[in-house]
């Protein structure tokens, strides 16, 4: 008997009410669904018990860590919503500047803002400071930043400068490699402006002269060479002074104890030196009345004919002693004043350029070098710094030589001032290129972008109390405030704070920073507005309460 | 779901609006500062808008295949939908990072999972497109997934009054028809009339009580794959010790067998065919709900 299926059969070998109970699978996935859902949901809830790093971005960088769990010190609710729609910061730059000034990219650019304080012609904070990115330092930032303005540096350019790159095309900055194109430096493509008769040749061929440090001197970071002083490395060698005194009298009626030279000081104008020449000189005639006893020639009139009557001074009336006294010392002044001014070999045309122009030489002026002299260290790089101490492990000669038409002429070899003995930029491409096997060469490894003779002064506008309370505690800052530090006039800023009202700093600008950008468009930018040097400062109202109080205490 | 040219309309879709997208993303990213695009743009979060709303369409199949009345379009429709815009969904959002897979905690949870369901959907279709030949060519008794136990149960009561027929009475403790493991009862049955048990039938109705019959349970898997291995050598000896006239029945009641076999090989092909969506469907909803509070949390901040 065989199994035969009928239809009837093979009908009832389906369930018809299947469909009313639920897939054993589909019920699975749905419940796995939901588990997974809830455990994900639950995972978030977990994570952001004790803080909100989950939802962050990444870790706030090391100087923010302070406040880094508190969203609300720097986020506004819905500020990313909002930023979008209204097209301004999410975090508006009032909340980086209560803290940091953030003075402006370039001293030519005066920073304007809107009524609402938001900055109209600089890039806010956050567009180049990328915070929740880690550990990373928010003033490195990658190349493509300054790239985004200042990759065709020539189509910005309004004063009619234009860089040349190292192949002498247009500049089109990608990196700083050799193919990156990044301009020759400014300072290698110039001579040195310096006023001054330099010849380094001379000088590294003495035997006393053995390195380079002994006339240039590091300041105390090592970063830069302070300037030369004439006292501390010329004048052992080059002193300024008179030699050879009353040479134009008999050796027997000049003085024994004579000096064999007068030491003048260094500086001076012809005017100022015939002072000096005439002050000291003065003293020895008139310490030395025998000095001009007998070779006043004084000229008589007899029968007709002028003739040298030699007259001793006791012989003299008192009227003609004196006169002649005075006509022997202008004499020797005008002598001696020309050894010191007008003289190629040990006087002021040495070293120095000096406009003799005019017939009388109390109208020539030696011409002001150009040297600092307030001992700061000169920077030649007007856009960049350079630190000497990272290169210490550098021969100076690796990176001090001059090129003319192509020709590399070495320090030893170097003649003139006008070789300013800085190396171009493939010096630098040498080491600093794209690559792993390459030093740093981001743009901020050189160059800054804020303008750091803006920068806050050391007294801050916080408490420790508002720190630990306002940015520990969530209290939300006030994003309402004014945006852009308010310039006074006088060179102070007053910074808005939280909780109303505003703090007035005082900028102490240091003497070197000033010195250092308008030396910068000297090198660069030949043909530009000169920055606008802030008024003198006056203290503000907190410091003038300070100083009766300092009396006083002083008193006591 | 065949990729075949029905697939062709939303196809299109997707392909226009990834090009869209592309076209809007290439100028974007060439003129974004350092780090590339962020979410928080107004291109990004256009992008994060565009693809969590295309996920959320995907998400939406779900719905769509619970409440089967939903006159919204045929379910293949909203498949293939699912799986293009699911598709396209992806480099949107990569748009809106910036191809950034770092970023926050939650950040980069979310594109991880992602690509979790990203890769187990395309794996999906690929087993989708594979499996189902496999399954026509080595199933041939193949029936609906979920009727599997009631059909072993069916081969059971076959391969019973087959034996008895021949073999005369033997107690079933399972005769009112139980499917088993679903629970389910069948519709009662008139008792079969009992013919005389044929000489020499015991061994057989021995062989089946003791051996085959205890297989034909839908819970019983492993015993019944086990069995398969050496299934033929003990019905090929059991042949040589019955009659001939008994090796009909007894082939009847290999084929029942080999059937039963069949049927456990295709809820293991179903188990391929359907498992990726254990990962896919949970993986998509923990996504969706993340992505939300994603959206939430980083226009709020």
């Amino acid at each position: 008997m065989a199994i035969v299926r009928t239809t009837k059969a093979l009908a009832k070998r389906i369930d018809l009410t299947y469909f009313k109970r639920a897939h054993p699978l589909r019920s699975a996935r749905w419940m796995a669904s939901l588990v997974v859902t809830i455990l994900a949901l639950t995972w978030l809830g977990y994570k952001s018990l004790d803080s909100k790093k989950v939802y962050m971005n990444g870790d706030v960088s090391t100087p923010h860590q302070l406040f880094g769990v508190n969203c609300n010190r720097c986020h506004t609710d819905w500020g990313a919503l909002n930023a979008v729609l209204e097209g301004k910061p999410s975090i508006p730059d009032r909340v980086c500047e209560e803290c940091h000034v953030g003075p402006a990219h370039h001293w030519k650019i005066a920073p304007t803002a809107d009524k609402a304080g938001v900055k109209l012609n600089e890039p806010h904070c956050i567009e180049c400071h990328h915070e929740h990115h880690g550990q990373q330092e928010l003033a490195k930032l990658p190349d493509d930043t300054c790239l985004k303005c200042h990759r065709n540096l020539n189509s910005q350019r309004t004063d009619g400068y234009q860089f040349v790159n190292v192949s002498g095309g247009g500049v089109d900055i990608r990196a700083f490699s050799e193919s990156g194109g990044h301009p020759e430096f400014a300072a290698a493509m110039k001579a040195d402006q310096t006023q001054l008769r330099f010849n380094h040749k001379r000088h590294l061929a003495m035997e006393d002269i053995k390195s380079c440090e002994q006339c240039h001197i590091p300041d105390s970071n090592r970063t830069d060479m302070l300037p030369i002083v004439y006292e501390k490395h010329c004048a052992s060698c080059h002193p300024v002074g008179i030699t050879g005194l009353f040479s134009s009298i008999t050796k027997d009626l000049q003085p024994k104890d004579l000096p064999v030279e007068i030491r003048l000081p260094h500086g001076l104008q012809p005017k100022a030196i015939q002072d000096a020449v005439h002050k000291n000189l003065a003293a020895l005639v008139m310490k030395e009345p025998g000095i001009n006893s007998g070779v006043y020639s004084m000229e008589k009139t007899g029968r007709g004919r002028r003739e040298k009557i030699t007259i001793a001074w006791k012989e003299m009336a008192l009227p003609d002693y004196f006169e002649s006294q005075d006509k022997f010392l202008q004499e020797q002044v005008v002598e001696n004043l020309k050894k010191v001014v007008d003289n190629n070999t040990n006087g002021c045309k040495l070293c120095h350029f000096v406009n003799d122009k005019d017939e009388d030489i109390l109208n020539w002026t030696v011409t002001n070098t150009g040297i600092p002299q307030n001992g700061e260290p000169r920077r030649w790089f007007g856009h960049s710094r350079f630190a000497h101490k990272p290169h210490r492990m550098l021969k100076c000669i690796e990176c001090h030589f001059a090129s003319v038409n192509g020709k590399k002429i070495e320090v030893r070899d170097s003649t003139t001032t006008e070789h300013l003995l800085i190396a171009g930029v493939a010096t630098c491409q040498r080491c600093h290129h794209t690559g792993s096997d390459s030093a740093r060469s981001d743009c901020v490894e050189c160059h800054h972008f804020h303008s750091k003779s803006s920068d806050r002064s050391l007294n801050g506008n916080n408490t420790i109390e508002r720190i630990l309370n306002d940015y520990l505690k969530g209290v939300k800052a006030d994003h309402t405030a004014k945006a852009m530090p308010e310039e006074l006039g006088d060179g102070r800023l007053t910074i808005p704070v939280s909780g109303g009202g505003t703090v007035s700093t005082e900028e102490e600008v240091s003497p070197v920073e000033k010195k250092e950008e308008p030396a910068v468009e000297k090198t660069e930018e030949p043909a530009v507005e000169k920055k606008e040097e802030p008024a003198k400062k006056e203290p503000t109202e907190e410091k003038k309460a300070e100083k009766p109080k300092e009396a006083e205490a002083d008193k006591e | 779901m065949l990729v075949d040219e029905k697939q062709h309309q939303w196809a299109g879709i997707s392909l226009a609006i990834f090009l869209v997208a592309l076209v809007i993303y290439l100028p974007y990213e060439a003129g974004t500062g350092p780090g590339g695009p962020k979410g928080k743009t107004v291109h990004g979060l256009a992008f994060g808008i565009a693809g969590f709303t295309l996920m959320m369409i995907c998400g939406l199949l779900g719905a769509r295949k619970a409440v089967r009345t939903w006159r919204i379009g045929k379910a293949q429709s909203w498949l293939r939908a699912h799986i293009w815009l699911g598709l396209v969904s992806f480099p949107l959002i990569l748009f809106h990072s910036g191809f950034s897979f770092g970023g926050g905690l939650l950040s980069q949870v979310l594109m991880y999972l992602f690509v979790v369901v990203l890769l187990s959907g395309v794996v999906g279709i690929i087993i989708q497109n594979v499996v189902p030949r496999i399954l026509l060519e080595r199933i041939p008794h193949e029936t609906i997934y979920e009727q599997i136990p009631h059909v072993i149960d069916q081969l059971r009561r076959e391969g019973d009054d087959l034996v008895e027929a021949i073999c005369g009475k033997f107690e079933r403790k399972d005769t009112s028809g139980s499917a088993g493991g679903l629970g389910w009862r069948a519709k009662e049955e008139k008792p079969k009339p009992v013919h005389a048990p044929i000489a020499g039938s015991e061994k057989l109705k021995e062989f089946y009580v003791d051996e085959v019959r205890p297989l034909l349970y839908p819970k019983v898997v492993g015993e019944a794959a086990a069995f398969k291995t050496h299934s033929s050598a003990r019905f090929g000896r059991m042949r040589t010790l019955l009659s001939v006239e008994l090796h009909e029945p007894l082939g009847d009641l290999e084929h029942l067998f080999a059937e039963r076999r069949e049927l456990d090989l295709q809820k293991k092909i179903h188990m391929y065919l359907h498992g990726w969506l254990f990962i896919h469907i949970p993986v998509a909803y923990a996504l969706l709900a993340l992505s939300i509070v994603h959206a939430v949390v980083s226009l709020y901040y």
